[in-house]
């Protein structure tokens, strides 16, 4: 009976876009640094296994072209073909018909075959044009450094727990890191730091750290651990060995010709002194700044750190996790024995009881939150390839510089926005950056930049597109936007108020419509999917220097932390991260200032006042601040004072949404339903500021 | 400058091979006789930077001397080799909760001793 093979194929395309990815990322970087072989080396492992698996699932068409990647990488990188643009754009041309011939597979479009013959034809075109040039090469060929050769190809694992009396006995973990350096090469060396106790129960000589370490080596297992041989007794280690890397280990052009006898070894380290990087030689021809070569090189550095192909959970996280339903369980017995046999002198044993199943409850939640945060980094992966396209359609130099690669959110908020942000970039792209003529006529560098940068900001995540082209034009948008009849003619307008004209729908400046944007579906949407998100979107614009957009998003959706007030018979949830303090004020700190409102002074600064009795009409205990409480909450760099007739308590809150089950509440952003059972809304801290700023600007 | 090593055995053929074989590898050689001997040279100032010792010694062994040296403000932290016979499983063991950093097991020839230095002795 034939094993069914269609239960894995899900796994092999999820993996084959992983593959995918991880090529087309890598062929971007590539045409940056053709000298990276083991950037070279990572793309040929992703078509390798493609080319792989597709055969176990007989997927020929694939397995086929992957094949005539794969020699083509296979030549870039025995450095029998240099690595060029056209190289690159043909590489890529087959990646995107890989892509295709793979949602095929899946059931999706039809084949484009003769595109993909086509390409299969430059495939072979690359293979044939540098065997000729080849027999030129060999003369010229630079040589690469010999050391940096990896001449193995197994990677070995290796987990150590030393035993704490490892400096006792007069061993030091520095000497093992050494050997095991000298056994290969040391991909990734990871201290844990989780065993340290507290300061007061800490011996200086005992050793708490323990190490996780991958290796990369040709050496058995049993050799490495012969390193551990002193400290194995005592010591919790385990040695894992990963098996053999995919691909032939390979030789540099310096080391044939060391073989072959053509050159002395001399003459190689000759010429490799010769040789400079990259950076250093663009900054001697002039080509890019020294400042340039930095930012590029800490690029790389953050682009090597945000890889990640899944979500890779630590099994320490597990075991803590495991753990602590471990001790939730517990206590949870010890309050179901309390119950069966309660007696009110009890109640202590109890509360605290109650006290350390919150606590428990709380550990839990905030590590399972922990797992599903991922570096935004998987967002930004396909901007790079969009940026080269849109610039190859628009004739535009584009540049993209990311940055905060690394900065952690939920993992269905990094789907959600992947989306938004591609609109954000083509627009910048489209709209934005000018052609090289326009930035020269405005005495600009001929290359336009888009920045995308990644931060957290408070309990939010900030994610900003900007770039350095022409700015909202503000008179376009104004006759357009009067042309729409989106406003009428004439309407004084601030330029914020202008700017934010964008988000209407239907609207769109773009002169002509584009391949790439300008249907005028774009920004609306944005902010729409953006506020369906709990975020907002807010613009800066400078004509002639450029714009930026700041998508501000909650780190997750579900749960927040809030404190909860009483007005009247109503509660309310104010967000605890906007909270700054509470105060009583005295008679003479407050004050009605015509035309603005009111207002109350906070240690000599005015901070305007909202009564939330009146703004959701209900009737309060107190309507004199005096005899009342004033909570200072903080958003978006603006303070507001809210009248509330008593603080309630704290607690964490599950958001449920008002606009799914009834409709949008102005300076609500959802309810909640409270230990007691009552269901209480919570406050939209920044749509109350508006409402503050509101009165504030109104009447000035 | 060279490392120092200190080497303790009773036995004078055991000591001048180790001695000959770490002079010639560039390292500093005190010599002792017995646990004894060498926890005087160590009181006495010298600071070495490795102890290799032998176990059975007359006046005071060498697992007394490991103990001993441990507790010493300046050497607690000095790696220590022991030398042992192949059979005697239970005094690696019976070494390594007295402090010892590892061992070296007899018969042995240079190359294994100076390559099991290498392992302990940073730098």
């Amino acid at each position: 009976m034939a094993v069914d093979l269609s239960s894995f194929q899900e796994s092999f395309f999820t993996e084959s876009a992983e593959h995918v990815e991880t090529m087309e990322s890598g062929l971007l970087e590539l045409e940056q640094r053709p000298q990276d072989l083991d950037l070279l080396n990572r793309i040929f492992r992703a078509a390798h296994s493609i080319k792989g698996n597709s055969g176990m699932f007989n997927f020929t068409a694939i397995g086929g072209l992957t094949h005539k990647m794969e020699n083509v990488l296979d030549l870039l990188r025995n450095e029998k073909i240099p690595v060029t643009p056209h190289v690159i754009d043909v590489l890529l041309r087959a990646l995107d018909g890989l892509k295709g011939l793979l949602e095929a597979a899946q059931g999706g479009s039809e084949t484009d075959v003769i595109a993909i013959q086509s390409v299969e034809k430059e495939l072979e075109a690359c293979q044939i044009e540098n065997q000729e040039s080849r027999e030129n090469q060999v003369g010229s060929a630079s040589p690469q450094p010999v050391q940096s050769q990896r001449k193995s190809w197994r990677l070995i694992t290796i987990d150590w727990i030393p035993l704490p009396e490892l400096f006792q006995r007069g061993l030091d973990p520095g000497q093992i890191f050494k050997e095991l350096h000298e056994m290969g090469m040391v991909k990734a060396l990871q201290v844990r730091t989780n065993r340290i106790p507290s300061l007061e129960e800490m011996d200086p000589e005992r050793c708490y750290l323990s190490w996780a370490i991958e290796l990369e080596t040709d050496v058995s297992v049993g050799q490495v651990e012969s390193v551990f041989e002193f400290v194995q007794d005592g010591s919790e280690l385990i040695i894992t060995d990963c098996g053999s890397q995919k691909g032939e280990p390979y030789k540099r052009v310096g080391e044939i010709l060391l073989e072959e006898g053509v050159v002395t070894p001399e003459q190689i380290s000759e010429s490799l002194a010769k040789q400079k990087p990259l950076g250093q030689i663009l900054v001697e021809e002039k080509k890019a700044t020294p400042a340039q070569v930095s930012i590029a090189l800490q690029k790389q550095q953050q682009i090597k750190k945000g890889e990640s192909a899944s979500i890779r959970v630590d099994t320490e996280k597990i075991d803590k996790l495991i753990n602590l339903v471990g001790e939730l369980v517990i206590t949870q017995s010890m309050i179901t024995d309390l119950g069966e046999k309660f007696t009110i002198n009890q109640l202590p044993v109890l509360q605290e009881r109650i006290v350390q199943l919150e606590r428990n409850t709380r550990e839990l939640q905030e590590r399972v939150m922990s797992i599903r945060m991922m570096p935004i980094g998987s967002a930004f992966h396909r901007f790079p390839r969009l940026v080269r396209d849109l610039s190859g359609k628009s004739g535009k130099q584009i540049q993209l510089v990311m940055s905060g690669e690394e900065t952690e959110l939920d993992k269905t908020l990094i789907e959600a926005i992947g989306d938004p942000l591609t609109h954000l970039v083509r627009n910048s792209a489209d709209h934005g950056l000018e052609g090289p003529e326009e930035r020269m006529a405005n005495g600009k560098s001929e290359r336009g930049t888009i920045r995308l940068h990644a931060y957290h900001d408070g309990g939010n995540i900030c994610i900003a597109v900007e770039d350095d082209g022409r700015g909202l034009n503000r008179e376009k948008i104004v006759r357009k936007a009067v042309e729409r009849g989106i406003i009428a003619d004439g309407s004084m307008m601030t330029d914020e108020e202008v700017n934010q004209l964008i988000f209407r729908a239907g609207f769109s400046t773009a002169e002509a419509i584009t391949d790439v944007s300008g249907r005028g579906v774009g920004m609306d949407v944005v902010k729409r999917n953006i506020e369906g998100l709990g975020g907002t979107v807010t613009i800066e614009s400078v004509a002639g220097q450029g714009s930026k957009l700041t998508l501000k998003l909650p780190l997750t959706l579900a749960i927040i932390d809030g404190m909860t007030v009483r007005v009247g018979e109503d509660n309310y949830i104010i967000p605890l991260i906007t909270v700054t303090e509470s105060i009583r004020p005295k008679p003479n700190d407050l004050q009605r200032i015509v035309g603005k409102g009111e207002v109350v002074n906070l240690r000599g600064e005015w901070v305007p006042m909202v009564r939330l009795y009146e703004a959701f009409h209900v009737n309060p205990d107190y309507t004199d601040p005096v005899e009342a409480l004033l909570v200072i909450v903080e958003a978006e760099g603006r303070r507001v004072a809210l009248l509330v007739d008593e603080l309630t308590g704290q607690q964490q809150v599950v958001i449920k949404t008002l606009e799914q089950n009834y409709r949008k509440v102005e300076a609500i952003s959802g309810a909640t339903i409270l230990g007691d059972g009552q269901v209480a809304l919570i406050l939209d801290v920044p749509g109350l500021a508006k409402l503050a700023r509101i009165g504030h600007t109104t009447a000035a | 400058m060279g490392k120092t090593v200190l080497v303790v055995d009773d036995s004078v053929s055991m000591r001048q091979m180790v001695s000959f074989t770490l002079s010639g590898a560039g390292y500093e050689v005190v010599e002792a006789g017995d646990g004894k001997e060498a926890v005087d040279k160590l009181n006495g100032g010298t600071k070495p930077n490795l102890v290799i010792t032998d176990l059975n010694m007359p006046n005071m062994d060498g697992i007394s001397l490991i103990k001993a040296v441990r507790g010493m403000a300046d050497h607690k932290f000095t790696p220590i080799l022991m030398l042992t016979t192949e059979s005697s499983e239970d005094k690696k063991k019976e070494g390594q909760s007295a402090g010892a950093t590892g061992w070296v097991v007899k018969p042995f020839n240079p190359e294994q001793m100076l390559s099991t230095i290498k392992k302990v002795l940073p730098g």
